[in-house]
């Protein structure tokens, strides 16, 4: 079947004026309330920097807090281990 | 009508996505505003940019709830950030979605017509998560804080104000209406 045949649904002039509204709208959907001064702020930074640069910095931050985390994790798991062979 | 790719949490396409806007927003503050931000500030591209660096400072804490689309061409054509929340409806505590941070990309929010635009994503994205909700039986209330600029896009799509400080909220029912207008849309040859 074609791709046109399976086309049936008839819109109303009213349903074509509003869907065409709303793809026009559409460039403006930013969510998330923000100040002008943070908006700013956030441009600001954003050319301050190579965007890689900056994201490989926040990525290594990011991930030596996960070591700190992973670390942690094992030392207590290697105390519940000890502690049950205490128990044994 | 443009069809996009639903992606839940990130990939490679997403990260690969966010490095690209950030390339393209260099390049178009270049040619469209002469190489200066100062040009673009109360733009829709100029809160596309702000959004993409709040987006970037979150990503890697948020990732399990990013949601994105992606064009037909490969391309990041919309990305959020959701968080599952409750709003009070009638006295009542109800789950809902939130969706915190949302930003269609560079060239769908710059004014000047480019190639790469295609509309339909941000709808999409809406789409998309009101789908993947109430497939894992989730609540399919969404909410958001529109910025002034978006609140007409979003009152279109069906969501109400509720106190005039820009959250906005989707019901159930509004929602379902949503989906059955993009399906009858879809099913329509005007947008081919």
């Amino acid at each position: 079947m074609s791709q046109s045949s399976s086309k049936t649904y008839q819109p109303t002039p009213e349903q074509i004026a509003k869907w065409k509204r709303i793809d026009e709208l559409e460039s403006s959907c930013a969510t998330g309330f923000l100040s002008p001064e943070e908006q700013d702020k956030n441009v600001e930074k954003f050319f301050e920097k190579d965007y890689i640069d900056s994201q490989l910095e926040k990525v290594r931050t990011h991930k030596e807090k996960l070591l700190k985390k992973l670390k942690s994790a094992e030392e207590y798991e290697q105390l519940l281990l000890e502690e049950k062979q205490k128990r044994s | 009508m443009n069809e996009f790719r639903y992606i839940i949490g990130t990939n490679t396409s997403v990260r690969l996505g966010l490095v690209f806007w950030a390339e393209k927003i260099r390049e178009y503050t270049d040619i469209y505003y002469q190489g200066d931000k100062e040009n673009a500030r109360g733009t829709d591209f100029y809160r596309c940019i702000s959004k993409l660096e709040q987006i970037s400072d979150n990503i890697l804490e948020k990732e399990d709830f990013v949601r994105s689309v992606i064009d037909d061409q490969n391309l990041l054509a919309s990305i959020s950030i959701i968080a599952r929340t409750e709003i009070l409806i009638e006295d009542e505590f109800t789950a809902c979605i939130e969706i915190e941070n949302i930003s269609n990309s560079p060239w769908n929010t710059i004014e000047f017509p480019l190639f790469e635009k295609r509309k339909g994503a941000a709808t999409s994205l809406v789409e998309g998560i009101i789908v993947e909700s109430r497939s894992l039986g989730l609540s399919d209330i969404l909410k958001l804080f529109a910025v002034p600029e978006a609140q007409e896009f979003y009152q279109d799509l069906g969501f109400e104000e509720t106190n005039g400080s820009g959250e906005m909220i989707l019901s159930s029912d509004a929602a379902s209406r949503l989906l059955l207008n993009l399906e009858q849309k879809r099913n329509s040859a005007a947008f081919d």
